[in-house]
This record gives C-alpha cells, structure tokens and sequence, in this order.
C-alpha cells in the first residue's frame, strides 16, 4: 500500500492495437497489483496535487497523475506525444453502451403509459428540457449532455409492443446519434414490474469523442440509472425527492475541510 | 429566519436564512415550537459522518404547527400542530407498504452516494449529512416536510410539547431497540449507554415485559435517571473485563438474555480496544468505534439477541463475530421505522403510562445551541437531553454572531 509504483509511459510490450491487448500479453504477469498500484498512484499523485498552495506545482502534480488516471479508466496508457487519445483509438469508435434495470411498483402497463407520454417526461428526467410530439412515430428531444452541453435530437420509435417493449433510435439529422430500448416485465406480485432500459450512444466530436468515450461511460451510465431512479420516484410516490430551492447557512470556500 | 448551521468539526453557528417554501406537491411547511439536539447529531459535531457541507442545517427531532400544504396534502389543514418523524417515507414503496419505513425507496435526492457506500440507499433523513439526502432540519424556526400526508402525527390538546417532542424520534428509537430484542416475558435486558435512547430502552423493555433491566454507563446523572425514573440495576462500568464478570455475576452465570447497544460509534472505549480503535478512526483504516457492540456480544447469554439502535455509519474493526457466531446469537438493528411507533406509543403518553418530559435537563433558546452542542458533548453541567424553543430570544450574544435585539430586530 505504500510502495510508490514506478512506471514509464508508453512501454512498447504495454502499447496495443484496436483496443485489444498484445498477442502475448502484458510483460508482467502479474496484472492486478499492478492496476492497484496504478489507481493507488493516480490517488497520491491528485491528493499530492490538492494540498499544494502553489498553482504550478498544483498543475504539475495534476499533470503527472492524469497517465495514471487514463490507463486506470481506459485500460491503455496514453498515446506518444501525450494529451489523453486511447492508444489504437485511430481506427475504431467505440459507442457509448449503458444499461439501467429499476423495479418499479406499477404495473407494466401504467410504467408503459408513463413512458409514452412524452410532453410530461422533462418533469421527472433530469437532463431533459423538452420533449415535442411530432406524430408518427416521432418526437423531438432537448437536453443536456453529461457534460453540460445542450444537445437536440429527433427520435424515432422502430418497435412498439405495449406494455412490453418500446425500442427507438435518432435520425439522421441529430446531433446525438443514439439508440435504445425499454423492456418491461411483471415482477413478483410485491414489486411490480422489472424495467430494463439500454442506450447505445455515439459520441459527438472527432477524437476527443472517441476518446472520451471510456471514460465517459461510467457518468452516462450513472446518469441513465439516476433518471430511471426518478422515474420510478414519480410512478411510486407521485413526485421526485428533492431539496433544490432549500434554506442552507454560509456554504464558505471548497477547500480540503469542505470538500463536498 | 434562524437556523442552526454546521460549519465544519466543532463549529455549529446560528445563521439567518430564507425561510423554507413549498418544494414539491406532498410536502408541508410547519413552524416549529420545539425542537431538540441528538446524540447522534454529535457524530455531525465531531466530524465523524461524511458528506456534510458548511452551511447545512441541522436537527431532526422537531414538532409545531402546520402553516403551509402542498396541493397534495389533505389530511393536515393550517394551525395543526404535528410532531414530525425524523425519517421521510413515501408510503408507497415496496418497503414503506411492508412496514419498513426507514428503508424508504423515494426520499432520498442522493440515493446514488448511499447506494455506492452501503449497496441501497436507505431513506432520507432530516438534518444528516448529504448521503441520507442532504434535507434541511428543524434546529430552525421552520421546516419544510416532504411527504406530510404520511408522516408528521397529530397531537391532541392537553399534552405539552415537552411531553411529545421525543416522538420525534429517541422514545420510537429506544422502544424499537427493545422491540427488536424479541424479548420474552421475564428476560433479563442488558442495556449500554443511559443516554435518551437508552433511558427510552429502558422504559421501553419494561413495556414489553421484561423481567430484569440493568443499564450500564459511566455518567452518573444518567445512572442515576436510569434508576430512578427507569427502575433499573445499575452498573457503573470501569474495564470490559470486570462489566463482563458484573454481568455474569448478576445473571446466575449465564448472561444476559437480551442485550441492547444504545451507544453506537462513538464508543468512550477504554483500556487498549478504546486505543486501537480511536488510532485506526485517526488514520482513517476504521471509522466507527464499536466498544459497546464488542461488550455487548461478550456478554450476550448463548442464543440471545444483541439489538442495535446504533448509530454506525462506516466500517468496524476486530468485530467479535466469532463470539457471535459460536454463541448463535441474533443481530437485529437498523433505523427507527418511526410510522410504526407514532400512534400507538402517543397513546401511551395520553394514558400516562410515561412522561418523556423527565428527561429533560436543558431548555434554551435557538442562539445557546452552539454552547449546548458542547455541553452535550462534554456531559458537563448534568447534561442529558437539549431542548430548544426558537421562540425564546436572548438580549445579548457574544461571537458577533446573529442575534435578537430587544425589538425582535436581527443583528449581528
């Protein structure tokens, strides 16, 4: 635990191809320690980094943990020439997959309706401001990515089982290209029904896109699963819990002491 | 108004805020007439629970008068006065409709930070960090109660609010502790920690037919209130070793049938466990200092029940799960599933079978609360139990914190 791991980026033998580790494997046989290392590392180095007083060596100590944090999150140390491009990244994209399961405790038809009804959704989903009917099978969507960019785009039903399964993909023309799929299934009597959703997201951008995409997942997936949570919310109890727009004291400046 | 604020370890500050509104359909704006400090908001004072921010409100035992409903509040009309739980439950959920309301699936905002820590996410909390949803609480002049068709309880005339308050959450909390014990008509019941929950145990075991009570702790105010408004044999505990003996002793040899841990993670802890767990919490290897669990599952008799009230937030370290286990002991625990406890242990009150009011020993106004939560701390000057009346107001403050002039003005 307190050992400091040496590494070198870039080591040939740990460099590799389309994402896929070398024929022979990595040089080291043994791989999990090494990744622990790698995060514990990743870990000093930020912790280092927050507790200097001075912006360089704030910016140093960041700088020489973000390899860390990229072959922690990617699985690749970072390409020569630096910056954060997976290794191998040149020739392949790699779509953004999440998945959320929730019980819900209605039945599926009423989680169906629920879902289907688009004009309400922005009330119970987070990231969504707007949600136009345009009939046929269409809707038009306006958002907010992950990262705090507005994003629009038109959606387009492909499957539609009542109660059961709703699949949908965007058009061509949108700026996030996506698709994805809701499954419904009766629970045990107490808990209702089972709801599955799936997304396969194609991220905007050219290689900070691509790039991204890794380390992306775990936010979007997490942003995916938090507006399931309030749907549920809103089906079960009838609202979704929150305490924006509550009274609080002085919050005062973000610092080590008040870092949350 | 006024509302208790925490400002990191140590520091509770009584700060002007806007007053709470209306958020979402089912909630309530209640005025509070009285309100009280917990032990477990010690473990917030102490810096000990994670995810609180500087400016936080804190307190969650309160109860007042309804001044406000949401569109979806039907069964509390304006000028109820309502003795709030500090649990905030759907009543709809899978866990809410089995009873288990502690456990509720739609209150917490941030059930994702308990989900990481714990797995699921209980439900959220007034006043107790951001993890159990990061609420404001009723150490405050108002309060904003989410879900108020399901959780605040009418109180009837002709009981005080003094009477009633601990409603709120340590007379449920103490009598669930006992509840969970599975005690059976004549058990002996072991209780550690003479402080509200545990005097409220001790109250409470005897309402469910305990033959033997015996309350352990080192307070002797507490000890004292122990025996004489709770009946029961009393040890004054120096080591493990020699309250182990005590027990053994006392018990013809066997133990204890039932025994209850109302001390939770801030254990006093003496002798080398004490030292051991209070040098793992400072280099953060363990965060909870269980001394009272240890005890508490060493002197269990052979197939008892240890019930936890606790509190515990994080890890545990060198937990006797062996003794446990060997001696195939029931670990029963969990918080207050308050909605269960309101209306039947109010009945209790209004026919006098307990008067909760004895176990207070402070009543001050909202701005002494920072001296209070010291005092509290340090069981100085008698302490046991804090109530504050916002509506009490003091001429003079020190600190250059805020504070009413004679006129009602605020100052600072």
């Amino acid at each position: 635990m307190n050992e400091t791991a040496t590494y070198t980026p870039n080591r040939p033998s740990q460099r590799s191809f389309a994402g896929r580790p070398p024929a022979g494997g990595f040089a080291d046989d043994d791989h999990s320690d090494r990744e622990n290392l790698i995060r514990a590392g990743a870990a000093a180095l930020l912790g280092l980094a927050w507790r200097q007083r001075s912006i360089a060596a704030f910016g140093g100590a960041s700088a020489a943990a973000i390899p860390l944090l990229v072959r922690a999150a990617t699985g690749h140390w970072p390409a020569a020439g630096g910056g954060t491009a997976v290794a191998g990244a040149r020739s392949t994209r790699r779509p953004i997959s999440v998945h959320a399961v929730l019980s819900v405790r209605r039945s599926p038809e009423e989680v169906y309706a629920a879902w289907r009804d688009l004009p309400r959704l922005p009330e119970i989903l987070r990231h969504v401001h707007q949600v136009e009917d345009l009939g046929q099978r269409r809707s038009r969507w306006s958002a907010t990515s992950p990262v705090g960019k507005r994003v629009q785009w038109t959606a387009e039903i492909t499957e539609d089982d009542p109660g059961r399964r709703l699949a949908w993909r965007s058009t061509a023309d949108s700026e996030v290209r996506h698709h994805g799929s809701l499954e419904l299934e009766p629970g045990p009597p107490d808990r209702g029904t089972r709801v599955v959703v799936r997304f396969e997201i194609d991220p905007p951008g050219a290689l900070a896109g691509r790039a991204a995409a890794p380390l992306l997942e775990p936010l979007t997936e997490r942003e995916v699963r938090e507006d399931l949570r309030r749907f549920k919310n809103f089906l079960e109890a009838g609202e979704v819990p929150t305490t924006d727009g509550q009274p609080h004291g002085e919050r005062g400046m973000l610092s080590p002491s008040n870092p949350f | 108004m006024r509302a208790v604020c925490w400002q990191g370890k140590g520091d509770v500050r009584v700060e002007t805020v806007p007053d709470p509104a209306i958020l979402n359909p089912r909630d309530a704006i209640v005025e509070i007439t009285l309100t009280a400090i917990c032990g477990s908001d010690l473990h917030l004072y102490d810096g000990m629970i994670p995810t609180m921010k500087h400016g936080d409100i804190l307190g969650h035992e309160f109860m007042g008068k309804v001044v406000e409903t949401g569109p979806e509040v039907s069964n509390l009309s304006v000028g109820d006065r309502v003795v709030v739980p500090f649990t905030i439950s759907c009543g709809r959920c899978f866990y809410c409709e089995k009873g288990l309301w502690s456990l509720c699936d739609n209150s917490n905002p941030n059930a994702w930070i308990a989900e990481d820590a714990y797995g699921y996410s209980p439900a959220g909390l007034f006043g107790y960090s951001h993890m159990m949803g990061g609420y404001a609480g009723g150490q405050a002049e108002y309060a904003r109660v989410p879900f108020a068709d399901v959780g605040p309880v009418r109180v009837p005339e002709g009981l005080s609010d003094e009477q009633v308050l601990f409603l709120s959450d340590i007379f449920p909390t103490g009598y669930q502790a006992a509840e969970q014990t599975d005690l059976e008509a004549g058990d002996t019941v072991a209780v550690w920690g003479c402080g509200p929950v545990g005097q409220f145990a001790i109250q409470s075991a005897w309402m469910l037919g305990a033959g033997r009570v015996i309350a352990i702790d080192r307070v002797p105010e507490r000890l004292e209130l122990a025996r004489t408004w709770g009946h029961a044999e009393t040890i004054d505990y120096e080591d493990e070793e020699s309250l182990l003996a005590h027990l053994r002793d006392m018990t013809g040899g066997h133990g204890p049938d039932r025994c209850i841990d109302a001390v939770g993670m801030e254990a006093h802890g003496t002798g080398l466990d004490g030292f051991y767990d209070r040098a793992k919490v400072a280099v953060k290897m363990a965060t909870d200092r269980p001394t009272a669990l240890r005890e508490a599952i060493q002197a269990c008799r052979k197939g008892g029940t240890v019930s936890i009230p606790g509190v515990y937030g994080g890890l545990l370290d060198k937990v006797n799960l062996g003794a446990a286990f060997n001696k195939a002991l029931t670990l029963r625990m969990g918080q207050t599933h308050m909605h269960r406890y309101l209306r039947p242990l109010l009945g209790r009150i209004e026919a006098g079978e307990i008067d909760p009011a004895r176990l207070i020993t402070h009543r001050v106004g909202l701005d002494e609360a920072p001296e209070m939560y010291h005092t509290f701390r340090e069981k100085h000057d008698g302490c046991i139990k804090v109530v504050l009346d916002p509506s009490r107001r003091t001429e003079d403050r020190t600190h250059g914190r805020t504070h009413a002039t004679a006129d009602g003005q605020v100052a600072s």
